[in-house]
């Protein structure tokens, strides 16, 4: 078995192999990120409402208003983000967001200290969601805001038992650390297509490390079966800037 | 020329229910004597009406949680013969074993208690054992086991509250529905869980919100470690049209401690054996000096531990009150010194409790008017 296993890695391995040469992008941090930035930032996303697309978009366009200090420091914390159930309308008064998605329904705040963003979460509460997203049928063409780029990203994201509040985490990696790492600006045109299940071998090239420059992955845990590895979503995009 | 005449308003009490799952505590105890003698002086200055819906209690999770573990448990047990402190000791044990109820089953008896009243027999129990007590202390009358369907359903209520655009409502999401405290600056707050269970938020708004109209001011009364649920019923009730004021009570700590009853540690102190201690005093001198106790030396924020010395004090001195006040009525030439429609004053709409009954103590020397007297005992 080992000597097939050379021959042709399983699924376990090429996950594993991907969400390990995450972890040493990441820790080695974004080209030209030497910015001093303060530690454990962390964002804050206020749930209203899911529209899969508005998320996409709001996600991106936070990302790339971010000053290079707050990039490099949420990079290196692995663009951590809360979920909080609330009301963008009722809570804007108090705490000003840094984006809205479109049509109101998310908003975002941070990156920031847990104690810059306690008074928001003292009065929000943790986004509870077991039932899993209702996503429209077909793929979803969603426009970061900016001219038009010209450039192209396919994204694919698993909904097949996950969650919604495990979509959201899911999909805000995968487009946060693309966006931190150049692979999708202003502009863009993203396809965003669900499936019920990734298989790993359908996105063999895509997992190469090769390809690393031009992909980003989301591998975790499955939420079911916490001893394996899972593909939950792909992006691959057209700019050639991608770099660790 | 005819003077305009102010239109007639009710003043609609509204305290806290309390659910049958446990003796009375001191800290209940203060709440209901700060409510009886809040009512009976209030009603001699204007209308009054108490709100108290057994089923505000007994439609929660934490009484048919309770209620589905001693079915499990104990399916043969017979309650009419269990004593407070048995069924209540019981209760601390469930709640301090956080065991994961039976989601499924726990629905079917809050529907149950909603829709037909259901209570099981440990509360039956309980509610019989309250009244005896409630008699003898004199508010029995109020009709604190009044049990009726709740105003409207728990679903018409969620539409009302989501037409006016409060909810957060999660439940596409199998998550919980929120009051939308956030946009009063105050924080989110569960009314239904993920489990579809509402929690005791929710009766009440079902019982009050159709209660409100022009001519009615609602007082809500609660001990202080719900605070801030209040200060968002309040706001939820204004939101409707409601005029409310709050009274805010401390809890009375017994054994060192100020927590929910819940965690238990009531034993001696319980309204049971308050009533077994009053000992040769008669009931009138009982009924005085147990108000005197807990609304005239209880402020409304007292941080003061329950002392059974001063209670039995508090009681001597209603029978010798009582005993002034006999011999005054009987001698002809009696002197009137108390000058009850002033200190019936109501600067708030209601007649301030511990204001009152501290008058009474303040004077030792002067008997305590009729009309006084038949508010307190």
């Amino acid at each position: 078995m080992s000597t097939a296993r050379s021959v042709r890695p399983t699924d376990a391995d090429v996950l594993a192999a991907a969400a390990r040469a995450r972890v040493r992008a990441v820790r080695a941090g974004l080209a030209g990120g030497d910015h001093p930035a303060p530690r454990e930032l962390t964002a804050v996303v206020v749930v209203e409402d899911i529209d899969p697309a508005a998320f996409v978009a709001g996600t991106a366009s936070f990302a790339l208003a971010l000053e290079p200090g707050s990039r490099a420091g949420w990079y290196r914390a692995f663009t951590r983000t809360v979920f909080l159930a609330g009301r963008p309308g009722s809570v804007v008064g108090r705490h000003p967001h840094r984006r809205l998605a479109p049509g109101g329904g998310l908003a975002w705040y941070g990156p920031a200290t847990r104690r810059e963003l306690s008074a928001l979460s003292r009065l929000l509460r943790t986004f509870q969601g077991p039932f899993p997203i209702d996503v429209p049928p077909g793929p979803l063409a969603v426009r970061v805001p900016g001219r038009p780029s010209g450039h192209r990203v396919e994204m694919t994201v698993a909904t097949g038992g996950v969650r919604s509040d495990a979509y959201l985490v899911h999909v805000h990696h995968l487009v946060a650390e693309a966006v931190l790492r150049g692979l999708v600006g202003p502009g863009d045109a993203v396809r965003v297509e669900h499936r019920d299940v990734l298989a790993p071998q359908d996105f063999r090239a895509a997992l190469d490390p090769g390809r690393a420059t031009t992909v980003q992955t989301r591998i975790s845990r499955d939420g079911t079966d916490p001893d394996r590895l899972r593909l939950y979503g792909v992006l691959i995009s057209n700019r050639d800037r991608g770099g660790h | 020329m005819q003077l305009p005449v102010a239109p007639a308003t009710e003043l609609v009490v509204a305290p806290v229910t309390i659910t049958p799952t446990k003796p009375l505590t001191p800290t209940h105890v203060k709440g209901l004597l700060w409510t009886d003698v809040l009512v009976k002086a209030s009603a001699q200055t204007g209308g009054v009406r108490l709100v108290w819906n057994n089923r505000m209690a007994t439609v929660t999770t934490q009484a048919t949680a309770f209620w589905h573990h001693l079915e499990l448990t104990e399916p043969h047990t017979d309650w009419s013969r269990e004593s407070e402190t048995a069924i209540g000791e019981r209760y601390v044990r469930f709640h301090g074993e956080h065991r994961t109820a039976d989601r499924e089953a726990v629905g079917v008896r809050l529907a149950h208690a909603d829709r037909d009243g259901w209570i099981h027999p440990a509360g039956l129990r309980m509610l019989r054992l309250w009244q005896a007590q409630l008699d003898l202390l004199g508010v029995g009358g109020l009709g604190l086991t009044t049990d009726r369907p709740l105003a409207t359903t728990a679903g018409a209520m969620l539409d009302t509250l989501a037409d006016r655009g409060l909810l957060l409502d999660h439940r596409r999401y199998g998550g919980p529905v929120h009051l939308d405290g956030p946009r009063w600056g105050l924080p989110l707050r569960q009314l239904v869980g993920a489990d579809g269970h509402p929690n005791y938020l929710l009766p009440i708004l079902r019982e009050l919100i159709p209660m409100i109209g022009p001519r009615r001011r609602f007082l809500l009364i609660h001990d202080d470690g719900i605070t801030a649920d209040y200060l968002l019923l309040e706001r939820v009730l204004a939101e409707f049209g409601a005029r409310t004021a709050r009274l805010s009570l401390s809890r009375v700590p017994v054994g060192g401690t100020a927590r929910s009853s819940r965690y238990g540690g009531w034993r001696g102190s319980t309204l049971g054996d308050l009533s077994a201690v009053s000992g040769s005093a008669d009931r009138a001198a009982y009924r005085l000096g147990m108000r005197l106790y807990f609304v005239g030396t209880l402020h409304r924020r007292s941080a003061q531990p329950f002392r059974m010395g001063l209670l039995r004090r508090c009681v001597g001195r209603a029978a010798r009150l009582l005993d002034r006040a006999a011999a005054r009525d009987a001698d002809p030439n009696r002197w009137n010194a108390a000058d009850p429609p002033a200190r019936l004053r109501a600067p708030h709409g209601y007649v301030d409790p511990y204001r009152l009954t501290a008058s009474l103590l303040g004077r030792p020397g002067v008997p305590p008017a009729p009309e006084i007297t038949a508010i307190y005992t």
